[in-house]
């Protein structure tokens, strides 16, 4: 890759940065849904969230109506339940809902192959 | 903080040293005062908590606190003085650097509504590989006179 190229794209997306007004939080949290789910009748939305700037992580979300997210990723309505995604507790393995409450088992086995979007969700 | 003063608290009642404190020691994280702190006791994204190998996650909700630095480690040395006055000198000291492409991480930059510059990390990381920037460490730290 060009240096020159990639001094002078960082430099110019600085500028931009440093020039939006629309720009709050700097960096902006990454939020995804995960899966709509069915509990006593009633619909819930997990999320997945990642934060950070130099450093990400991983948060699971459970909302009981769908939020719309603004442009820094802050939910219009506050999150039943959440659970931070702690990678030095092994590899997730299932996202347990109980009682409206996220739990993330782990395991100390494996590698994490599964993306945090995509594991088994266990609904007691 | 307060969960660390109270370890060094009874640490010092029981004739044990105190003169180096960190939050990842086994028997800190072992101890009640450490248990409060853990995920499902607290909103780790309300309150932060601390994490399975001693880190501290920072409250969420603190959109500048974490885009500096949302997890670290907090050190404490402390001396004890007569009257049971502690002197503790908290340190924090961390990395500022990106993962590699092979983590994948993209941190969206938003410019305008509607309008987010997706970067991935690998970029500013790679540049550190051809030497155009470094990863440095960066320290914070303060005194405490405490009862």
């Amino acid at each position: 890759m060009n240096i020159k190229l990639l001094v002078l794209f960082f430099s110019l997306m600085l500028s931009v940065i440093a020039c939006s007004s629309e720009n709050e939080c700097f960096v902006a949290d990454a939020v995804t849904q995960v899966k709509k789910i069915n509990i006593k009748g009633g619909e819930y939305f997990i999320y997945l969230r990642i934060a950070g700037f130099n450093k990400k992580e991983s948060f699971y979300e459970l909302y009981g109506s769908e939020p719309k997210f603004d442009l820094c990723g802050k939910s219009d309505t506050l999150a039943i339940s959440d659970t931070h995604i702690d990678s030095t507790e092994g590899i997730v393995e299932q996202l347990v809902v109980d009682d409206l409450k996220l739990t993330v088992v782990y395991t100390k086995n494996g590698t994490q192959d599964t993306d945090y979007k995509n594991i088994p969700i266990k609904i007691k | 903080m307060l969960a660390l003063k109270n370890h060094i608290k009874e640490k010092s009642t029981k004739k044990k040293p105190i003169a180096l404190i960190k939050t990842s020691d086994p028997d800190f994280l072992q101890s009640s005062y450490s248990l409060s702190l853990k995920q499902g006791k607290r909103s780790a994204s309300r309150q932060g908590c601390i994490l399975g190998d001693g880190a501290l996650l920072v409250e969420q909700s603190n959109q500048a606190l974490k885009n500096t630095d949302h997890r670290f480690h907090l050190h404490v040395k402390t001396t004890k003085g007569g009257d049971n006055l502690y002197m503790s000198f908290w340190s924090v000291e961390s990395v500022y650097d990106f993962e590699s492409f092979a983590k994948n991480n993209i941190t969206n930059i938003p410019l305008a509504k509607d309008f987010i510059l997706k970067m991935p990390d690998g970029l500013a990381h790679y540049l550190t590989i051809i030497g155009v920037a470094k990863d440095f460490t960066y320290t914070a730290v303060w005194y405490e006179a405490w009862k």
